[in-house]
């Protein structure tokens, strides 16, 4: 009774940490799976194999992912401007204060170990919103920049803070999408 | 000796409450108190197995079990907290 239960639990855990896609509640899926499976071990009396999964499923692994999910990936940058039919890297770099937005940018995501990639596209924005490529979308038109990111990006907050302090003088807004995404690459989802 | 099979099942039962709470929990603090609570009902239930079988060493296994649910939530609660360092 008691080990068909626990052993259906653990199946249904099982296929949650393999089919969600926020990863830090994956995480927390497989914590529990090896909890039950280390229980498990001990009801089938092996409880030596039970402590080595307790402290490898439970302790090490849980540090493993949660280190391993802090440094991270690419993080892609769009910069969209409709304005001009080809954009190059030059005629923004050119444009001083903007110019200098995107590079504190890039400085930033290296600060945060985050491995910039600017992408220039003359596409409107819901294009590229669309190919749901790119982590942060910086959108012109004429002198209006906003930046697009995900909600559940923290790396967006920290942004905003640096550019209401610094770059008071262009007119800079931030905006929001989405809820949780749906390719893998989400970062850390979930509002608090 | 029956009570305790009874016990058993019941701390299963309350174990896959606490599951249901980790699956629906709307926000990831839900999950992370759900996982806790995971942990305590192992760790009660290995108490019980410990008596049911008479293996007296189980109840250390307990003692490591209730250490280590306690450093893994720390660290979930800490890494989300501080918005991805650990």
């Amino acid at each position: 009774m008691v080990e068909f239960l626990l052993l259906g639990s653990m199946l249904v855990l099982a296929l949650l940490a393999l089919y969600t896609g926020p990863l830090r509640i994956a995480v927390i899926y497989f914590s529990v799976f090896s909890l039950i499976c280390s229980f498990l071990y001990l009801y089938y009396q092996a409880p030596d194999v039970a402590i080595a999964e307790a402290v490898m499923g439970s302790g090490l692994i849980t540090l493993l992912y949660l280190t391993a999910l802090k440094r991270y990936r690419v993080y892609s940058v769009c910069y969209t401007n409709t304005d001009f039919p080809t954009v190059s890297d030059r005629e923004i770099i050119e444009g001083t204060r903007k110019g200098e937005l995107v590079r504190e940018i890039e400085d930033f995501c290296f600060a945060r170990e985050l491995e910039p990639q600017l992408v220039f596209t003359p596409q409107p924005v819901s294009e590229v919103l669309q190919s749901g490529r790119h982590d942060l979308i910086i959108h012109q038109t004429g002198d209006k920049i906003t930046i697009i990111g995900n909600r559940e990006n923290y790396v967006i907050d920290e942004l905003e803070m640096l550019l209401v302090l610094r770059y008071q003088d262009l007119k800079v807004l931030v905006e929001r999408y989405g809820g949780s995404s749906e390719y893998g690459d989400d970062y850390l989802p979930e509002e608090d | 000796m029956s009570l305790l099979v009874y016990a058993m099942v019941a701390l299963t039962v309350l174990l896959i409450a606490s599951l249901v709470r980790i699956i629906i929990g709307p926000t990831i603090w839900d999950r992370l108190l759900g996982m806790n609570l995971v942990t305590t009902k192992i760790v009660m239930a290995i108490a019980v197995l410990a008596v049911l079988m008479e293996r007296s060493f189980l109840i250390d296994v307990a003692i490591v079990y209730s250490l280590l649910g306690f450093i893994a939530s720390i660290l979930i609660a800490r890494f989300i907290e501080k918005k991805g360092q650990v």
